[in-house]
């Protein structure tokens, strides 16, 4: 613990205590063995600080969702929500549903130390009205590095390198790519390869300003192209597989790469393997890179008992506190939202993504956290689609996608 | 008022009149609400912006819901008529003093008692063309046994009514089995004096004596087809692509997941109207029967 | 004899046929049944290796203690068994309620002499295709009005009451098949409509009471959305826990412990399947009437 942040924790411990028991409903769903460490992490520290904790965990984003606004609409909302910074944030926030931390972000600095691009999304119409737990990035490739020298590759930078790759990896009898068959896995694969092509400000102009100029350009059927190629490289068993079958190819050396998210790295570790030794990641390379995020964050619906407006400080203040944005990081393989927090103590995979993040100009927001309503729900249906039809033209493909995210 | 409840327990109306409160104020609530909502804008939480049956043209309009639709149809049919006839061999066979009897009605049942997720993934490793039954085969050297449907667009939906007669055919045998042991004895007696085969007596007589338990069994099984979700959800999630879709999934996807309150409130409404439409030849014979 | 002929009686080829049929379709039946209880005693590394349909390189009972009293489910580690006293207390009264309900209401119905009497239980079918997540908010509302929203007492009331319509249905159509002579006479002896429920047709009603017992427990036992939402932090049951065990998104996936945990899950339902069937006896309602 530096000397600044004892402080500040002393101060934070100073404010905390009045009048009132603070009491914390927790409604979330981080209840896999990792995830459960790095929730544990901050309950601990909120309960070391004289907070009581009431657990309401469920299976997944859905049926929490499901639960939260179930219990608004009876009257008995939780004091905080974990969920990501997307359409369904918004929706609770327009509809005053959530209350809103300005007083709290004033006092405390935060917009100051948060990456821009995650303080932008847990504001609405200038109301700070969400705190991230910690930033996961869907545009990572993840490989196995036996393979990578027994084929004499390096990690590629260009998109033109990794089709290379993939064809000397394929010449050695393995699978290059790892691709399994959830919808939602194949959007990642066509969204890395926009990102790819178009960079940042592109991305952006398509996803958030949703520009119509920006959606005629011919690199989307580019984009298209390069998915549509990826398929060529992906073996018979991939329809339906799920993701985390799908990361035990590249562990046991079957496959090569996966295009997956970070979470990706958590099998790794439950099978002994170490990043950077058995393992090792990129981001999606490009001239113009890109760190696509997908970020975890707490929301706290308005309420009226004092006990567990109290609790809600406090958990606030114990979710942004850099010690506890690092511990959650380290032990979850997310990267800190903060920036001013020391990184030494993560590992390799995790440093490269806190630095992108840091990096002006490379980190947005992915689809699922960008899309306003079902957009990229929507979005996932044209993928698959695309995906499963091989005779959609990459024409069509980008045809499809205009449709979609054109207003 | 004591002596108008004391008469009233001497009527089945008092009773039935109490439960349909019950139900209308739930159900019917529900469902007048549910309207409510399919002619706003709400997204994730209820809203009160109304926009007429704009979304009703959204659904029309939306590739996904019309593949569900014709799926449901496909797979209804095919999933109604395999329950049904497995249902009923089963609950025949279990019914004649066989050895071993617990064994084999738990055998059938259990499918029914498993978590739908898990099940769901063990059929879905079993029919998975490089782990299970394909891959097995080839390996004892049959190499050219194809047997990867749930890879295939087109066939993908025929393993999911496979799956599904797997866990209803157990409902239906023992509503069945209820039915055949409640089957009057002197019909057996007579049967038997006509010297009428087996089979032909189950056919011609002993089922058309249990209508009302068939009725049941329909009934409980077209609410699967419209209502059933979590099996395409651990199996095929609605693919490959959106080759399994189901209305149902559909509407649960856009509850929560899509937020898009609204849609799933009029795909709800449709999927309503659509069970009445599959209820209708029921309908018309149980009340011909009665007229 | 007043039954089929049982297996004794048959030719000897119609019983070879019979019981080849049924192991067969055991076979069929058990088939994800081995797949699930193989892999859950494998090691996580045969899993990975992707070896899911082969035996295990070695048995653990690991997945098995794992999955009963140390896998994650929240902030809490403790695996499923927290939850199991929790489901047993919602499920046991929620299906004695829930027969008593529905065996009244069938009885009810088929006793009400009204032209009103098929539209009504038309009325009651379609609650059976109304998609629970659109009856949620509704429901809601009305739990939390009647201040039982997230309690004990409202996640009994919610699965009495959204079983209505399938209890209703099961119960009515058996009814419809009970001579009419077995109310009739109890009338005449003066007996109230309640009373002659309670004493004379409850008791000849053995066999679907089991069916509808056994199709109750079932699906309560396995409800999770609505013991999440209308049970309250203090009574979440058991498949809170198995979901929030199998059904985690991100994390890293241990398919041995999924399949652990839904078999354990499943015991008690099991043993319900295998014990409740003894009840299924012959001829009950004939005995009666003759009596």
């Amino acid at each position: 613990m530096t000397a600044k942040t004892m402080l500040l924790s002393c101060v934070f411990a100073a404010t905390a205590t009045h009048s009132f028991a603070q009491v914390a409903d927790v409604q979330q769903y981080w209840t896999s063995a990792s995830e459960s460490k790095a929730m544990n992490v901050i309950a601990d520290a909120f309960k070391a600080k004289g907070g009581t904790w009431i657990d309401s965990p469920s299976a997944d984003y859905d049926s929490t969702i499901a639960a939260a606004t179930s219990r608004i609409v009876g009257g008995e909302p939780p004091s905080a929500v974990l969920m990501t910074p997307n359409g369904a944030m918004l929706d609770l926030a327009e509809g005053g549903i959530l209350r809103s931390l300005n007083d709290l972000r004033d006092a405390e600095g935060w917009q100051a130390s948060l990456a821009p691009l995650i303080y932008e999304r847990v504001t609405v119409d200038d109301e700070m009205v969400a705190l991230p737990l910690g930033v996961h990035a869907d545009n990572w490739i993840w490989y196995n590095t036996a393979i990578f020298d027994e084929v004499g590759i390096e990690e590629p930078t260009t998109i033109d390198e990794l089709f290379a790759a993939a064809d000397a990896i394929q010449g050695a009898g393995y699978t290059a790519f790892a691709v399994g068959g959830e919808p939602w896995q194949e959007l990642y694969i066509l969204t890395d390869m926009i990102l790819s092509l178009g960079g940042p400000a592109y991305w952006n102009e398509i996803m958030v300003e949703r520009d119509d100029a920006a959606l005629q350009d011919p690199l989307l059927v580019t984009a298209f192209e390069y998915f549509r190629k990826v398929s060529d490289y992906v073996d018979a068993g991939s329809t339906g597989r799920s993701w985390n079958q799908t990361t035990n190819m590249v562990i046991t050396q079957e496959a090569a790469m996966q295009f997956m998210g970070d979470w990706a790295k958590g099998e790794f570790l439950a099978a002994g393997q170490t990043p950077g030794k058995e393992f090792g990641c990129f981001l999606m390379p490009s001239d113009k890179p890109a760190y696509a995020a997908v970020t975890d964050v707490f929301v706290f619906p308005e309420i009226d008992d004092d006990e567990q407006i109290a609790g809600q400080d406090l958990l606030a203040r114990t979710v942004m506190d850099p010690e506890i944005e690092v511990q959650v990081a380290a032990v979850k393989g997310s990267v800190p939202a903060r920036t001013d927090v020391d990184l030494s103590g993560l590992d390799i995979c995790a440093t490269r993504g806190a630095q992108a993040l840091a990096t002006p100009g490379v980190a947005v927001a992915s689809t699922y956290d960008a899309l306003p309503g079902d957009l990229n729900g929507q979005l996932i249906d044209m993928a698959t689609q695309f995906w499963t039809d091989p005779d959609m033209t990459a024409e069509e493909g980008a045809a499809a996608l205009r449709d979609v995210l054109a207003d | 008022m004591a002596r108008w409840f004391q008469r009233q327990m001497f009527r089945p109306t008092f009773t039935v009149v109490a439960f349909f409160a019950v139900i209308a104020i739930f159900f019917y609530g529900s469902i007048g609400w549910t309207f409510l909502m399919s002619l706003t804008k709400s997204s994730l939480m209820p809203r009160y912006d109304f926009v007429g049956f704009e979304k009703y043209a959204d659904l029309m309009d939306n590739k996904r819901w019309i593949v569900s639709c014709i799926n449901m149809v496909v797979f209804g049919a095919l999933f109604i008529v395999g329950s049904l006839i497995l249902g009923s061999i089963l609950a025949i066979f279990i019914d004649r003093g066989i050895r071993f009897e617990g064994v084999f009605r738990t055998i059938f049942l259990y499918p029914l008692a498993i978590s739908l997720i898990v099940t769901g993934l063990g059929w879905r490793w079993l029919l998975d063309p490089t782990l299970g039954i394909q891959a097995m085969v080839r390996d004892m050297g049959w190499e050219n046994f194809a047997f990867d449907w749930i890879t295939e667009p087109d066939r993908a939906i025929y393993t999911l009514v496979i799956a599904s007669v797997w866990r209803s055919a157990g409902l239906v045998m023992i509503i069945v089995l209820a039915g055949l042991r409640s089957v009057d004895g002197d019909l057996w007696k007579a049967i038997r004096m006509e010297k009428i085969p087996q089979w032909r007596a189950y056919v011609q007589v002993i089922f058309p004596g249990m209508r009302p338990v068939f009725a049941s069994c329909i009934v409980l099984l077209m609410s699967e087809v419209i209502r059933g979700y979590d099996l395409i959800v651990a199996m095929t999630n609605g693919g490959p692509g959106i080759s399994t879709e189901m209305p149902a999934k559909f509407a649960v996807d856009f509850f929560f997941s899509r937020m898009n309150l609204s849609l799933a409130s009029a795909a709800s409404i449709l999927m309503l109207l659509l069970s009445l439409l599959m209820l209708a030849p029921y309908l018309y014979s149980e009340f011909r029967r009665r007229d | 004899m007043s039954s089929p002929a049982n297996a004794a009686a048959m030719p000897r080829v119609a019983v070879v046929g019979m019981y080849a049929f049924l192991i067969v379709s055991a076979l069929f039946f058990l088939a994800p049944f081995l797949v699930i209880l193989i892999n859950s005693v494998k090691p996580m590394a045969d899993i990975r290796s992707g070896n899911l349909l082969t035996l295990p390189s070695e048995i653990t009972f690991e997945p098995w203690r794992i999955a009963w009293s140390s896998a994650c489910t929240g902030l809490d580690c403790s695996g499923i068994k927290p939850g199991l006293w929790n489901s047993i207390l919602i499920t046991v009264p929620a299906v004695v309620i829930s027969v008593l309900t529905g065996a009244l209401n069938g009885y009810a119905l088929a006793q009400w002499r009204s032209r009103f009497a098929d539209w009504l239980m038309l009325f009651i079918l379609i609650g059976l295709f109304v998609p629970y997540q659109a009856m949620l908010y509704p429901t809601v509302k009305i739990l939390s009005g009647m201040g039982i929203f997230r309690s004990y007492t409202g996640i009994i009331f919610v699965h009495v009451v959204y079983g209505l319509p399938y209890t209703t249905l099961l119960f009515r159509n058996f009814y419809v098949g009970v001579p009419d002579e077995i109310s009739r006479a109890a009338r005449m002896e003066g007996a109230s409509f309640l009373r002659t429920f309670w004493s004379v047709i409850l008791p000849i009603s053995t066999n679907i009471i089991v069916v509808v017992a056994i199709l109750q427990f079932t699906g309560i036992w396995n409800d999770y959305l609505l013991g999440l939402i209308f049970a309250g932090n203090d009574n979440l049951p058991m498949t809170v826990q198995l979901t929030n065990i199998v059904n985690n998104s991100r994390g890293a996936a241990e398919p041995n412990v999924n399949m652990a945990a839904a078999l354990l899950a499943a015991i008690p339902t099991l043993i319900v399947y295998f014990v409740s069937g003894r009840y299924f006896v012959r001829g009950i309602a004939t005995g009666a009437v003759k009596g």
